[in-house]
């Protein structure tokens, strides 16, 4: 279902999704929120689920971590796929968790050939384990390492290469990436292997101003802005049709303007077809991004 | 988690090309972190964050959270040892009910999330004879909590739930309370008991039999209407099976000969 939209199933959500299925085609929620044994998050999650396709999206393996992913954290999360049948499972490439501790974020690694090493063998691991291949996603990033061995897009297109993972392009953690570290969306686009991608995500974000200077923060709390719109269609542009999602966390808006986000994306699908437009016309990186307009086209 | 000592993590990145510099990209990472684990406190604990208010329930949760980070990804099992936190917080010392409420509300979390099982009807109990009634032991819901509180814990915790202002002034001391935390369909319950119900319950759920517990509930209240009570339990949805014990063995009542 390549022309597909879905958004995050919020808990608010649940009923009204029961009493009124809108018009979506798919719904995503975080594993973890459901590695427990019963009660009412999971009853709806089955009654949805008895309703739609589901993708769960993972935010506690901690793919970027030296140690490999918790083997009951594995087990939890396969037990989750047995009974939901999800039709992508994916992940973050980030790390979370140290030997003791986890840091409830998906912080930034290294581009090293090492860190390569290491998180293609977790990858592998998880996949083994899982039964099935995982989508890993490019994170948001507000700093860079100095050493640095091969830029995110290459890292990523070599992973999915090694591993045979598929990948989770999201479009707005592109262009806060983009912005906040000066560089062109685009040049990133054109090292990154897009026929691996089999999810897309899309997000609003926050322009925060930090001594002077702006920095945008992924914070998921507001409507798709102009700029990742526009981004977006270059993706599809070059992509074709690929499933997409509106992720929302915070300032949770009326359920039915997640579903007209989603809509809107299906007619950005629609109406493109994968050629080699002009995408250099818009450059959206640093400075060139627009301030903070978050109208859906 | 704490901070300072930059210079060792600054030595490794990159200087931005533009922008705010290292330090204040460093803590947006570090402000997702706490923001994360507080809301996760929040997520757990929504009375106590309003009987504390939000700014001292803030400061509170993330000196827990750095102190006590999760020790895995599933945030949706982290910070039932925050009670303890909460009782020994200098600041909150005034307010020994916190603590008490905090724990309820680890028991209704713990109920919400429990493994789902089917209820017994009282019917079922028509197969035993009635001589050995006293022997049977009953198996509680999986989703049971007990607890007990010198506080009347559950008025405060039931305070802090509703947006509503108490018909009353709710007197502090004016505990203690006996409760039984279940979810036998989607709702959790809070029940209040006696004394001499908490103690039944409480025999029942170590496994006991029914005359074991009966006699528990009696050292506190000889006249514990064991029938009425009973029958309050089963209607409820307390239980989900039984068994009858011998003297010598506990075994199911299927496999006696």
């Amino acid at each position: 279902m390549p022309e597909s939209a879905g958004i995050g199933l919020k808990a608010q959500f649940y009923q009204e999704v029961l009493d009124t299925s809108p018009p979506l085609d798919w719904f995503e929620v975080h594993p973890e929120n459901y590695m427990v044994e019963g009660g009412p998050p999971l009853r709806y999650l089955e009654a949805i689920r008895g309703k739609y396709p589901l993708s769960l999206h993972g935010v506690g393996m901690s793919l970027g971590s030296v140690e490999p992913p918790a083997r009951d954290h594995l087990e939890h999360l396969s037990g989750l796929i047995d009974r939901f049948e999800p039709f992508v499972v994916s992940e973050h490439l980030s790390w979370s968790r140290t030997e003791d501790a986890f840091l409830a974020d998906l912080l930034p690694l290294p581009m090293t050939r090492e860190t390569l090493a290491t998180v293609s063998a977790n990858v592998c691991r998880a996949q083994d384990h899982l039964g099935r291949a995982l989508l890993v996603e490019n994170p948001s990033a507000y700093l860079q390492f100095r050493d640095q061995d091969l830029p995110e897009p290459e890292f990523l297109s070599e992973l999915a290469r090694r591993t045979g993972c598929g990948l989770l392009l999201d479009v707005n953690n592109l262009f806060v990436s983009a912005c906040n570290q000066g560089f062109d969306p685009i040049t990133w686009l054109d090292a990154f292997h897009l026929e691996a991608v089999e999810e897309i995500h899309l997000a609003g974000h926050a322009v925060d101003q930090a001594n002077g200077h702006s920095i945008r923060v992924d914070d998921h709390g507001s409507p798709v802005p102009t700029g990742v719109w526009d981004l977006f269609r270059t993706v599809i542009r070059r992509r074709g049709p690929t499933p997409t999602l509106i992720e929302r966390d915070a300032n949770l808006p009326p359920l039915a303007d997640l579903v007209a986000e989603a809509r809107t994306a299906v007619s950005v699908m629609r109406g493109t077809v994968a050629d080699t437009g002009d995408d250099r016309s818009r450059p959206v990186g640093a400075g060139a991004g627009p301030a903070s307009s978050i109208t859906a086209p | 988690m704490e901070q300072g000592g930059d210079e060792g993590i600054t030595r490794l990145l990159a200087q931005p090309s533009s922008g705010p510099d290292i330090t204040t990209r460093l803590d947006i990472y570090r402000n997702n972190i706490a923001y994360a684990l507080v809301r996760a406190l929040e997520a757990l604990y929504p009375s106590l964050r309003r009987l504390m208010g939000q700014a001292f329930f803030e400061q509170i949760a993330w000196d827990f959270a750095r102190t006590h980070p999760p020790p895995h990804g599933r945030l949706v099992e982290y910070g039932f040892e925050f009670p303890g936190f909460v009782s020994g917080f200098e600041a909150a010392s005034g307010y020994p009910w916190f603590a008490d409420v905090a724990r309820l509300e680890v028991a209704w979390h713990r109920a919400y999330v429990a493994a789902e099982a089917p209820c017994l009807p009282i019917s079922k109990l028509g197969a035993i004879p009635p001589d050995r009634m006293s022997m049977i032991e009953l198996v509680l819901h999986p989703t049971c909590r007990w607890m007990h509180s010198r506080y009347p814990v559950s008025k405060l915790w039931q305070l802090g739930r509703d947006e509503a202002e108490p018909d009353g002034p709710i007197e502090v001391e004016g505990g203690p309370e006996w409760l039984m935390v279940i979810r036998p369909e989607a709702e959790v319950e809070v029940r209040t008991l006696s004394e001499a119900g908490y103690r039944f319950g409480q025999a029942l759920s170590k496994g006991l039999v029914l005359g074991a517990a009966w006699e528990a509930a009696c050292s506190v209240d000889p006249d514990f209407d064991l029938q009425g009570h009973l029958a309050g339990l089963f209607a409820g949805g307390t239980f989900t099976d039984y068994r009858l014990a011998s003297v010598t063995s506990h075994s199911h009542d299927g496999d006696r000969p």
